[in-house]
């Protein structure tokens, strides 16, 4: 090259820059001019996803609102249609494109009967949006045919989904309590419950093909009404509601105690079949309560006439499925709830039971005095799904006790089978949901019956816990280190919501937004 | 000598443009990461209230599960512009969320229908009034309201306003990516989603 350069006479090389640059800069410009073009294109692109997912949202809420029955619901599934449209339009216009630019259209579809091919999930109610929008193109603008020719089209998708729901409320005896001594006029924790229980269930009615089974709980729990099945007529889902809302308007009585375990097994018993039976349907347990656990279903008395407990499998077995207790030290103590057998899942039909091993398979306690009384901390080991945890396990630190307290002793049991339980509803595909609703510290000097008390955070940290709310626990203000997060299933469990409230008059609102979380999604 | 003279000036003549090109370049990618960042912020601003709030009827709880959703978008805002500290942003970023609907099931805006609304912040300081005109300005509710077809169709409407200041790299070359708008000196950058 050098050689090349010395041969050339120096007077070809004067003015050789700038002609060389002008017929550069058109070539530059050029590529500028593209560079906006696909800046262009692909921004035109992102706003017309974001329009086309707001009015699909915006349509689908409107479907899910439970309207009468028959053509009056397609009527108004129609007019949801329209307004979809309009919503994705209106941001269409909003990001400066003229109608002349965009196309928009809306419809709604049914609720599938049966999958579209095996293995699919059942679609709900659903609204989708598609549009289509011409960009703005500057350079490639200038090209005859090009400009009008570039169309993006996208479209989304919102789904009123069809879900398996169990229902589990808590009428303990402090459910007869006053929302709020000073403001008697508030009613109570009973009263408010039922409202916002009835407004959700009656959400349920007239839409969807939900599977819903409502339970309740006190020491002991029971389920109500029996969870309807998928392929139930619309009279027979309506049938199945009306019986839902007598119970919760004209049964429900405030009475005993809080067996928080029982209760999510109960929960999952209702909708075992169904879940087994629908296993792409999404599937979420609500679980309800003013109290923390006080009695666990280790407590309870087979009722009469009922087979009794089960002989245990040795949890060294592979099959065996079975959660455990560690103190201090190793090794750590197993106490079986249910266990597999080839495969199937079997349950104790008594419940839970404490029986508890060590690590070589022998028991060493089986009341709660010899297996709980000597520790100074306890430790909740839950062994995942892969078959080193079936030693390890995960380690889950509830709460430090000082020992002294005999009763928060005999809680330990309660909170811990109920976090086991917990943890094997969401095993087994199912999202939790859990609402507590405590009191001021102003009102009680319970603390069981607060959210926040001044030191453990006990019944607020076992429901974030229980409901493996990954969120929430990611925004408590005073657990240094993330203390709590720590603590959550974060691997293979699927992640819930927590919804804390010091105000039972508020428990419509948060069933309202589950409703909405459960039943509202986009799928863009 | 001489003609190094010469390279020099077509040098001089050339450098410019050719540094303006690559300015603009940077700029315009300064602008749309902005711009983007915006979009994003504004549309999970509108679906958060929308999904979590649109169901409350009770006004002062409303407007809490507004200002909460508010709070949570500005610090994740915040966050994404790279701010240590949210408080950090406050002249740099806002973020209005918006919530109007009907408590009943009304179909005529001239007769019984129960509004309620929420607005957060109250105040949208820094916005203009050409800005705040597009749509946080604009009461949902009022019967000359330009998007009252929305409410009266949908029951709820939600947006989702975010409004960042952008610094330009080169002043001079950064006003060339911002549409003139005499109300707005302080270049604010401006996206909307509504629910």
């Amino acid at each position: 090259m050098n050689q090349q350069y010395s041969k050339r006479p120096k007077d070809k090389q004067y003015g050789a820059v700038l002609p060389l640059f002008l017929l550069m800069f058109f070539g530059i410009l050029a590529v500028l001019g593209l560079a906006v073009d696909l800046t262009n294109y692909y921004k035109a692109q992102v706003e017309l996803q974001r329009a086309v997912d707001a009015g699909a949202m915006a349509g689908a809420r409107i479907l899910i609102k439970p309207i009468a029955t028959g053509g009056e619901q397609e009527a108004a599934n129609a007019v949801a249609s329209d307004k979809a449209a309009l919503i994705a339009k209106e941001n269409l216009n909003h990001s400066g494109y003229g109608d002349d630019r965009i196309q928009v259209q809306a419809t709604w579809a049914a609720p599938e009967s049966e999958p579209a091919e095996p293995g699919a999930p059942v679609l709900g109610l659903r609204m989708t949006v598609s549009g289509t929008i011409r960009p703005r193109l500057l350079v490639l603008g200038l090209i005859p045919g090009f400009n009008s020719g570039t169309v993006l089209a996208a479209s989304a998708q919102a789904e009123a989904r069809a879900a398996i729901i169990s229902l589990v409320l808590d009428n303990s005896g402090s459910m007869a309590e006053l929302v709020d001594g000073d403001h008697p006029e508030k009613g109570t924790k009973l009263a408010a419950l039922k409202i916002a229980a009835h407004d959700f269930v009656s959400s349920l009615r007239g839409t969807g093909r939900d599977m819903v089974a409502l339970n309740t709980f006190t020491q002991i729990a029971t389920t109500r009404v029996q969870a309807n099945d998928y392929y139930d007529s619309a009279e027979q889902i309506d049938t199945q509601r009306a019986a839902m809302l007598n119970v919760i308007d004209n049964q429900l009585s405030a009475a005993g105690r809080t067996n928080a375990s029982e209760a999510i097994f109960r929960g999952w018993e209702s909708i075992r079949t169904k879940k087994l039976a629908q296993p792409n349907l999404p599937c979420f347990m609500i679980f309800f309560t003013d109290g923390a656990p006080n009695v666990s279903t280790a407590n309870w008395q087979p009722p009469a006439g009922t087979p009794g407990i089960p002989e245990f499998p040795s949890p060294a077995t592979a099959a065996t499925k079975w959660y455990s207790y560690a103190t201090n030290g190793e090794p750590p103590v197993y106490i079986n709830h249910w266990y597999r057998t080839n495969g199937t899942d079997t349950y104790s039909t008594t419940g839970v039971r404490l029986l508890a091993f060590d690590s070589g398979s022998n028991p060493v306690c089986d009341t709660i005095g010899n297996c709980l009384g000597t520790s100074s901390e306890i430790r909740f080991r839950v062994p995942g799904t892969e078959s080193s945890d079936q030693t390890s396990g995960r380690l889950y630190q509830l709460f430090p006790l000082d020992g002294t307290d005999d009763s928060a002793n005999l809680r330990r049991l309660p909170y811990l089978t109920a976090l086991a339980m917990g943890d094997y509803v969401r095993d087994m595909g199912c999202s939790l949901y859990t609402i507590g609703v405590g009191q001021n510290e102003s009102i009680t000097d319970n603390f069981y019956q607060t959210l926040n008390d001044d030191t453990l955070h006990r019944k607020d940290f076992f429901l974030n816990r229980l409901a493996n709310d990954q969120q929430r626990a990611l925004s408590w203000p005073d657990e240094p280190n993330g203390y709590v997060r720590s603590y959550l299933d974060l691997r293979t469990s699927k992640p819930g919501k927590y919804y804390p409230t010091e105000d039972a008059t508020q428990l419509r609102a948060i069933f309202r937004d589950i409703l909405t979380n459960i039943r509202l999604r986009l799928n863009s | 000598m001489q003609s190094k003279g010469v390279v020099y000036l077509e040098l001089a003549m050339v450098l410019p443009v050719l540094l303006l090109a690559a300015f603009a370049c940077l700029e315009f990618s300064n602008v749309l990461r902005i711009h983007q960042t915006a979009a994003l912020l504004s549309r999970e601003a509108g679906y958060s209230v929308f999904r979590r709030c649109g169901d409350i009827d009770d006004q002062a709880t409303l407007q809490n599960c507004v200002s909460d959703a508010q709070n949570a978008l500005y610090i994740q805002g915040t966050d994404i512009l790279g701010f240590a500290n949210p408080a950090d942003g406050q002249n740099d970023l806002g973020v209005v969320i918006s919530l109007f609907k009907y408590v009943n099931s009304c179909t005529d805006f001239d007769s019984g229908c129960e509004t309620r609304s929420a607005v957060a912040p109250q105040a949208a300081a820094g916005l203009s009034d050409s800005t705040r005109a597009r749509y946080h300005a604009v009461d949902f509710l009022t019967a000359d309201g330009e998007h009252r077809p929305l409410m009266l169709s949908n029951g709820v409407v939600a947006t989702g306003e975010v409004y960042l200041r952008y610094k330009p790299l080169i002043p001079m070359i950064g006003r060339l990516f911002l549409s003139p708008d005499p109300d707005e000196p302080e270049r604010l950058l401006y996206e909307s989603t509504i629910f």
